[in-house]
């Protein structure tokens, strides 16, 4: 059988695999953010640890667990990974994430060589970080909780019970941290068996053939793509709102972005050195969220594969915020979310046909926890909150959808958190006049208030709430994110990322924001202009100050005459 | 004279189904009439006057209709509103707020049903527990009615937080809406899904309120010219939860009819499961397009919640279905990197594959088959269109051109591709329930299904494949046997240690009280099943478990999950859902039985050379034609069967037998 026949029956074979463990973790976890939010990374790897085939989870995740993987096989020697192993990785530095983020894989022997991993990582609840849920200022790694530098939670097929006794004494929440790894475990030797017996099928020459071919595969659909985007290069800079220890104090991001007829460099030199709390990045992740933006830019409709990214190279300064090195605090991530935009803010200057306007530009996420006094037992309940996409030439950006880096995920309804949690949901829906106007107009943020019924801790992580998402040729930026605790009393705050105690009564708001306008918002129709205030995106003194098209409050009709009188004066 | 006759009539996107059933003498009539997307009715009377009985003989009359589906892919529903809690009223549009592509930085979602200006809220407030924390504001409710009768909407889904738990205040919004908008269609979400997650409820309770006033009138329509033909036999349609429902259940209720489409071949499935001795079985129906994967699992059609159209989820019981862009339309083609690709882009039936002589030039799977072999040009597809080999080769051999292949090569390798899809298909459905392919049988039926089944049977190391008889509209056949269904379920989550015996029955009393009342008015007698959704507390999916009492219901979960996921844990057990199914029986037809050979054994009527590699490119498979096969025939493959509407292929080391009803009972060899 001809070589590209067998690589495509492997290829699907393979991605049928990677999908059943995705099926098999989402039916087992305990962690509502996996099964309702689809928070994993999952993939089939070749033995050199590069991904060849992914079941699509949190895009933010992309090419992670390749990093995890090699990393745990330079320490460790793969020689010394048996059959039947299984092993957790968590220590940020070469895990491309933070502690609760834990890379689950296990080697795939086939007549005793080793020929490939299978991975899973999702994020789990309590592995003693200082804070529970989420720690927003550590300044060391030693406050984040327990490491495992790729240890083996099973050897040879028998359960490690040392680590999980481990486990179970130090975490806050034993059982659903147990039963989410136990689930990551699950979902791995799915794959292993899997990948094993189209081993048996094919032959394992075939399979590993077909490997190498895949990711060939991959790097041809890559580099077709990159001849077609303009060369050049371009810079910009976005700042996180602070590092979560000193708060008054932004922190820079700058990216020069590179593209040649043979490669598309993302630089970070010239991002912030030295930064004290836990918003730095390990190198895997910073690596992961420059895949996620060259995957949407080169071959965003195929499924992930390492070579896809053979075109793509990163270039990082050890110690920067973009390149945490120990003891550097690592927990909050955040900087890799707000990153990737960073980067399109860069090719929209020789790109501008190509990339959206910024979006709201945060995940917006809110964890609330503490004891439920219904039950008597502790409840932690999160969700991401969706933002205002950035206008584009092809269009208006979305009202209310989940950042770029989690497209997976979705929000948690209104009913489950209520049911599960005390917390009474005031109103949840978009926020008008949030969007960027344009001729192509920023998609509208939303708004969602949360009033606590018993003492709670309201962890909000949003760090990008200082400045305003930017816009394209002529637009304007999106309204910004914010968290509101109180509105309307003498306790009011407004702010941005914080870890917020309680009390019953209190009122907290997150605000998300919208997208950035792309092009001349006087250049939109004025039809257009009328059914957005109509459906109420846009109040009808927006459309007069932003537009300059007048619409009758009552009948939606566009008053002709006043908007050519103020669309002229402009 | 009494009325005996059964008639089934499933209409497709091109084709109408007829099926027609003399319980007397057991003959089963099978014929086709043009669908009328125009006037749908039309169709369907042509379908009854190609009808052997006459109208009026006519006992029982199921019906399948994708009229609800078009109206959906075409945006051509009801103007519809919703309305929703104050505070609420973005619910419905913002959904789950995800988006399923994960690289499209400039995505757009689908076209919504409806826009923001069609969204209302009302002051009002239920608690998860069922509690009020807000009264229905009554002068809110009114006037919200009232903009909704002045703006002249047709229909209005009514959808509060917590109505699961506390319907009365969407009752009352309906009541408030029959005296101030009394010609607006009015759903309520609760009466639909009695389930969390506000979303998803509304979502049900808006693509009902959608296609409601459509199906509404097309039933009237319907009704009214079959009276005037003097029809009094009973009329029931098909539903995508299963079974079927009386034609006041669907004027009620036509979110049911949505995905109904392919769920005649499951009930059929389920039917043909009993009659065969094979209670687990895996189906495949392969059509122009796309193949529907669905399982029979204990005799039954196994159901799921997460039923959707275009990502909108629809919160009832629906068959679960999983559907891949795998049929005989499927276009093969190299992607920018030069690899080989076949589908999800289909010929489709218009101009359909390059071998069918319409005009069509993309190669397909269907031109693939031809060209290795395991179809023919000396059969008639349907009786009527011959296929073109040279036709089918000119397609495939631009692209065997660019991979280095001979075109019977390439040819094998589409066919493959596809296999494996198809294969992954119904690993990930088996998966889903935790349970392995080996334990059951591969139905296959729809046109294409019979040239691969055998091996994705073997691949997956499913031992049997059947092919039932009249496998092109089997379908139809499932309607014949529907009984009527309806399925009722509660939200109670709670501790399984906690929960009231006395509670849990009266919440099941409530519904057998109410199911009995609707069965009764259809002019069924009840059968129930209860049923509740059990999980580990602090688990978000939970397992379905048969309830007979409360005593045994731990021990049957732990089974029931130690099976679908590997492991049991030491955690307490919660209780999050009640659920009841009635059903009204109607009487099964009999499949008439096969008459066996009088002498001597099936012959073939030639062979037809196969390409299996470039070492066997013709190897010669025995050709049989279906129809003069007998019951107990048996034979060994290699062979191919054709027949009027589809082609079954078995290799060496196979074996086939004919089942006592026409059924070809394929054993699968070892490879």
């Amino acid at each position: 059988m001809n070589d590209s026949i067998t690589t495509e029956i492997i290829r699907h074979g393979l991605l049928a695999s990677a999908e059943e463990m995705a099926r098999n973790l989402c039916r087992t976890a305990y962690n509502t953010v996996v099964y309702e939010i689809h928070d994993y990374g999952i993939g089939i790897h070749d033995a050199r640890g590069d991904v060849v085939a992914d079941a699509p989870g949190i895009a933010i995740f992309t090419r992670g667990n390749d990093h995890g993987i090699k990393q745990a096989v330079k320490y460790l020697g793969a020689d010394t990974m048996r059959p039947g192993d299984v092993f957790v990785l968590n220590y940020p530095y070469w895990s491309s994430a933070h502690t609760l983020d834990p890379l689950v894989f296990a080697p795939i022997h086939v007549e005793g060589t080793l020929i490939g991993f299978a991975s899973c990582r999702i994020h789990v609840l309590d592995l003693k970080q200082k804070d529970p849920g989420y720690v927003l200022d550590s300044t060391d790694m030693y406050s984040e909780g327990l490491f495992f530098p790729a240890t083996r939670l099973y050897r040879e097929g028998v359960q490690n019970d040392d680590i999980f006794d481990i486990i179970r004494f130090n975490s806050r929440l034993p059982e659903r941290t147990i039963g989410d790894l136990q689930a990551q475990v699950s979902a791995c030797v799915t794959g292993v068996r899997r990948t094993q017996e189209i081993a048996g099928k094919y032959g394992v020459d075939t399979l590993v053939t077909a490997m190498d071919a895949i990711n060939d595969h991959g790097e041809r659909l890559a580099r077709l793509a990159l001849e077609k985007l303009p060369k050049g290069t371009w810079s910009a800079e976005d700042f996180v709102d602070s590092d979560g220890v000193d708060l008054d104090r932004m922190i820079k991001l700058r990216a020069t972005v590179t593209v040649t007829d043979e490669e598309l460099v993302i630089d970070w030199t010239g991002s912030e050195r030295g930064v004290r709390g836990p918003i730095n990045l390990p190198l895997g992740q910073t690596e992961a969220l420059c895949s996620l933006v060259f995957k949407a830019l080169t071959t965003p409709g195929t499924s992930v594969v390492a070579g896809n990214f053979r075109p793509l190279r990163v270039v990082t300064e050890p110690g920067s915020v973009m390149h945490a090195v120990p003891p550097m605090p690592t927990f909050t991530l955040w900087t890799g979310l707000l990153a990737g935009e960073v980067v399109l803010k860069a090719l929209a200057q020789g790109m501008p046909e190509r990339v959206p306007a910024c979006s709201g530009g945060d995940v917006c996420s809110m964890m609330g926890l503490g004891v439920n006094p219904r039950t008597g037992e502790s409840w932690l309940e999160a969700t991401n909150e969706a933002v205002g996409f950035g206008g584009h030439a092809g269009g208006d950006g979305a009202d209310g959808i989940m950042h770029l880096s989690e497209p997976g995920c979705r929000n948690n309804p209104v009913e489950v958190l209520e049911t599960k949690s005390p917390m009474f949901i005031e109103s949840y829906g978009y926020r008008p006049d949030t969007g960027g106007a344009g001729r192509h107009r920023g998609g509208v943020g939303v708004s969602r208030v949360y009033r606590f019924t018993a003492p709670s801790t309201g962890i909000c992580l949003v760090y990008k709430t200082k400045t305003k998402p930017w816009a394209i040729g002529g637009g304007r930026p999106g309204e910004h994110n914010r968290i509101v605790l109180n509105p309307g009393t003498e306790r009011e705050v407004v702010q941005g990322g914080s870890y917020n105690r309680l009390d019953a009564g209190e009122v907290l708001v997150n605000d998300t924001g919208g997208g950035g306008g792309y092009g001349d918002p006087f250049e939109r129709e004025p039809a257009r202009v009328a059914r957005d205030v109509r459906d109420g995106f846009v109040s009808v003194a927006a459309a007069a100050r932003e537009y300059g098209v007048v619409v009758d409050p009552v009948t939606f009709a566009v008053d002709h005459e006043e908007t050519e009188r103020l669309r002229g004066a402009a | 004279m009494t009325k005996t006759s059964r008639l089934a009539i499933d209409v497709g996107g091109t084709f109408t189904d007829v099926v027609e059933l003399q319980p007397a003498t057991g003959e089963l009539r099978f014929d086709k009439v043009a669908t009328t997307p125009g006037s749908p009715t039309t169709g369907v009377l042509d379908a009854f006057g190609v009808a052997g009985a006459e109208v009026g003989d006519i006992a029982m009359f199921t019906h399948g209709t994708t009229l609800g589906l078009n109206a959906l892919l075409t945006r051509t529903g009801a103007r519809t509103a919703v309305i929703g809690t104050r505070g609420f009223r973005d619910v419905y549009l913002l959904g789950r707020t995800d988006r399923r592509t994960n690289y499209d930085i400039t995505y757009r979602p689908p076209q919504p049903l409806l826009a923001r200006y069609d969204t209302f809220e009302v002051t009002e407030r239920s608690l998860f527990d069922g509690s009020v924390h807000t009264p229905l504001d009554e002068a809110d409710a009114r006037r919200v009615a009232a903009v909704l009768a002045e703006r002249g909407y047709q229909s209005v889904a009514v959808a509060f937080l917590h109505a699961y738990a506390n319907p009365a205040h969407e009752l009352r919004m309906r009541e408030v809406l029959a005296e101030v908008a009394p010609d607006v269609a009015v759903t309520l979400s609760h009466e639909l899904s009695r389930e969390y997650r506000e979303y998803e409820r509304t979502s049900t309770a808006v693509l009902d309120a959608y296609v409601k006033p459509i199906v509404r009138r097309y039933l009237a329509d319907l009704e009214g010219e079959l009276a005037g033909r003097g029809f009094g036999g009973r009329f029931l349609m098909t539903r995508s939860g299963g079974g079927a429902m009386t034609v006041g259940t669907a004027r009620e209720q036509p979110v049911s009819l949505i995905l109904s489409g392919p769920a005649g071949g499951v009930i059929g499935a389920a039917a043909f499961a009993e009659l065969i001795g094979e209670p687990n079985l895996i189906t495949i129906d392969m059509g122009g397009t796309s193949l529907d994967a669905s399982l029979v699992l204990d005799g039954e059609p196994v159901l799921y919640q997460g039923a959707e159209f275009e990502g909108l989820p629809i919160n009832t019981p629906s068959l679960y279905i999983h559907t891949i862009g795998a049929g005989g339309g499927s276009i093969a083609h190299l992607d920018e990197a030069g690899a080989l690709q076949v589908g999800p882009s289909s010929a489709g039936a218009e101009p359909g594959p390059a071998s069918y002589g319409r005009g069509g030039t993309a190669p397909t799977f269907t031109d693939a088959a031809l060209a290795i072999g395991y179809l023919g040009t000396d059969v008639p597809l349907g009786g009527k269109l011959v296929l073109d080999r040279t036709l089918a080769e000119k397609a495939l051999s631009p692209v065997a051109g660019r991979l280095g292949l001979t075109v019977p090569a390439l040819a094998r390798g589409i066919v493959r591709i596809s296999s494996t899809k198809i294969m992954g298909a119904v690993r990930a459905i088996t998966v889903e329930v935790g349970r392995d392919p080996k334990d059951f049988a591969l139905l296959s039926f729809g046109g294409g299904g019979g040239l691969v089944a055998v091996d994705v049977a073997a691949e997956l190391g499913i031992p049997a494949v059947v092919v039932p008889p009249g496998q092109g509209a089997f379908s139809a056949f499932g309607m014949l046997m529907a009984d009527v269904q309806h399925d009722f379920a509660r939200t109670l989550v709670a501790p399984l240690a906690e929960l009231d015996p006395a509670e849990v029955e009266g919440a099941y009393a409530a519904m057998a009280r109410e199911a009995a009342q609707t069965l009764d008015a259809e002019g069924f007698a009840p059968s129930m099943t209860r049923s509740l959704d059990v999980r580990y507390a602090g688990q978000e999916h939970s397992v379905t478990v048969p309830f007979a009492d409360l005593s045994t219901v731990e021990e049957t979960f732990a089974r029931l999950h130690e099976r679908q996921y590997g492991h049991t844990m030491t955690d307490p057990v919660e209780v999050t859902t009640l659920r009841l199914r009635a059903t009204g029986a109607v009487d099964k037809p009999r499949l008439p039985l096969l008459p066996a050979r009088e002498s001597g054994a099936p012959e073939p009527g030639g062979t037809r050379p196969v390409y299996l590699s470039e070492a066997e490119p013709a190897v010669p498979y025995s050709l049989y034609t279906r129809e003069d096969l007998f019951a107990g025939d048996e034979f060994d493959g290699p062979a191919v069967i054709a027949e009027h509407t589809a082609t079954t292929v078995i290799h060496a080391g196979d074996h086939l037998r004919v089942g006592p009803h026409g059924e070809l009972v394929i054993t699968v060899g070892k490879r």
